[in-house]
């Protein structure tokens, strides 16, 4: 009973060898982040668990992903337990803010008011009152991007899929979503893989950490994480015991930063 | 179904977006555009006691207005917008049905699409209205052959438009709402009637021009009513004031439409942001 990627690999129709036997759990209720160099399979490792790389995309695919027992071939087969909050901006520019956030729950057929209700404490929550009725263009970039996630903790899915989701936001509003979304999750206990790539923000929010090394993309280590909740995230990086993984996981990711610079460096064509 | 989606879509942004005023200014420039062009023709026939061409061949903005008058005090004028607005407004009703609900059926049956794609392409570079003495043979002079002849002008632009529309939905789009757990319904509803909803109305605006020329065109080759016909018995006997109030006529009523066409898309496309090129 839990979510299982097992022995994944996939390469692109492009020719681009993305993922390389990618083994990962996670269970029930467990929150955990994903870091990884740039381009090392991050947001596509996430597209596979969704269900939605297309299988005219990929040309070789190997390997599963199950919930509770259940594979996953497409977005269907998660039977409106998903929730994913894409690196893109796809908040669709012809519904309002209150529409777009409203989506999830009107395919749940959840009634109007209830709807109404829902999405006032949430846009409430996250400081978005008064643009409940403005247009994706209309608002700022920080701005859709609460909007994503709203949009997908509206219906409160079991399990959430997260692709970098407070990427363009300020310092300030990072650390008050970190603390709502880590808030969230203690009480409700969904299922949450997130890829971040500040590696602070892994730590304060998960009970474990993913490390993926560059592309094709492995997992390299997985680490502990463990400070209880509720966590506040400024003690959180005060502490000594914080300090020393934060030093332990970035060394990890340096090795794969310069793995792929020397790659790189091969690569290039000679004058 | 489908309309009434969109229309939820828009009514309930009503409220809240608020557009820019027009330039202040901009209303004064226009009517002064057009006095000056009334303006330059008089005065380029007889309005300053010269007058190069004879009637016959320009006649002045006066002559051209007493025309339009007694072609209105006959009755024959509503009699003759009726009937070729009718016959533009038919075919391009049907085109634009026909044309959306191919386009979409062959972007979704993706393998078929491909299949008549070329075909079709073909067809919409054909000069249409070359058919259209052969729609009179087929068809007679009634009716029939200029809903036919707008029709069949008007169902491929709009055709290739809306079939470009649904392939061009943004992927990530559809897969968001998949993701959040809708069906293809929701895809439909949510994602691809709103995105070609502004690929049709592009298709719309030019359509309507191509259907009132489809029309008066027919008339030309062969009828008993409309202003395309009064326009060739008007050339036979060179009453060249009724030819111009008949071209006056056409435009305005050609403008009317699509002005109004434009501001029902400006409405009801009222979420894309406005660019200034
Ligand atoms: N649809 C696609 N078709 C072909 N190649 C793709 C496609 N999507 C991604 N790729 C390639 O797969 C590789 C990994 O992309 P992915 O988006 O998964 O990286 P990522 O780890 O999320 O990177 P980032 O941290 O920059 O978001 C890249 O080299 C990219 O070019
Ligand atoms: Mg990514």
């Amino acid at each position: 009973m839990s979510l299982r990627v097992e022995n994944l690999s996939l390469r692109y129709a492009t020719g681009v060898e993305v993922l390389q036997d990618v083994s990962l759990e996670v269970q029930p209720g467990e929150f955990v982040s994903v870091v990884g160099p740039s381009g090392c399979g991050k947001s596509t490792l996430l597209n596979v668990v969704a269900g939605l790389v297309d299988r005219r995309l990929d040309v070789e695919r190997l390997g599963r992903v199950t919930w509770n027992g259940r594979e996953i071939r497409t977005a269907g087969d998660w039977a409106g337990e998903l929730g994913y909050v894409f690196q893109r901006d796809t908040l669709l520019p012809w519904f309002t803010l209150q529409q777009n956030v409203e989506l999830g729950l009107r395919i749940r057929g959840v009634a109007r008011d209830q709807r109404e209700r829902r999405v006032r404490e949430l846009v409430r929550m996250v400081g978005l009152q008064g643009f409940e009725g403005v247009f994706p263009h209309q608002l700022s970039g920080g701005m859709r991007q609460r909007a994503q996630l709203l949009r997908t903790l509206a219906y409160e899915p079991k399990v959430i899929l997260m692709d970098e989701p407070f990427g363009a936001l300020d310092a300030h509003t990072r650390l008050g979503l970190q603390r709502e979304v880590t808030e969230m999750w203690t009480q409700l206990r969904n299922t949450v893989l997130f890829v971040t790539h500040d590696l602070t923000e892994a730590i304060v929010m998960a009970q474990r950490v993913v490390l993926l090394s560059h592309r094709p993309g492995r997992v390299v280590e997985v680490y502990e994480v463990p400070f209880p909740y509720p966590r506040d995230p400024i003690e959180l990086q005060g502490r000594r015991e914080f300090a020393l993984l934060h030093a332990e996981i970035w060394q990890g990711l340096a090795r794969e930063f310069r793995a792929q610079d020397l790659e790189r460096e091969a690569e290039r064509p000679r004058a | 179904m489908a309309a009434a989606e969109l229309e939820h879509v828009t009514a309930t942004q009503a409220r809240t977006v608020r557009r820019a005023p027009v330039a202040s200014g901009s209303w004064h420039l226009r009517t002064l555009a057009v006095v000056a062009a009334v303006a330059v023709w008089g005065a380029g026939t007889g309005g300053l006691g010269w007058r190069p061409l004879p009637p016959a061949l320009l006649p002045s903005p006066a002559e051209t207005w007493h025309s339009l008058v007694a072609y209105a005090r006959s009755g024959l004028l509503a009699l003759d917008v009726g009937r070729t607005l009718a016959q533009a407004f038919l075919g391009l009703g049907l085109g634009m049905v026909v044309g959306t609900g191919v386009g979409v059926a062959l972007a979704y049956a993706r393998r078929l699409g491909d299949a008549l794609e070329p075909l079709l392409a073909a067809l919409n570079s054909l000069p249409r209205v070359a058919v259209a003495p052969l729609l009179i043979i087929w068809f007679g002079l009634g009716i029939t052959s200029k809903v036919l002849l707008a029709f069949f002008t008007v169902v491929f632009v709009v055709f290739m438009n809306t079939y470009a529309g649904v392939r061009s939905v943004d992927p990530d789009l559809v897969r968001a709402v998949q993701a959040m757990g809708g069906d293809g319904r929701h895809v439909a509803r949510w994602v691809v009637l709103p995105w070609v909803a502004s690929w049709v109305f592009a298709a719309l605006r030019t359509s309507i021009s191509l259907a009132l020329a489809a029309t008066v065109t027919g008339e030309f080759v062969g009828s008993t009513h409309g202003l395309g016909y009064r326009m060739v018995l008007a050339t036979g006997v060179l009453d060249t004031p009724r030819v111009f109030a008949i071209l006056l006529v056409l435009m305005t009523v050609g403008y009317t439409v699509v002005e109004a066409a434009r501001r029902v898309e400006a409405y009801l496309l009222r979420w894309r942001p406005e660019v200034a090129v």
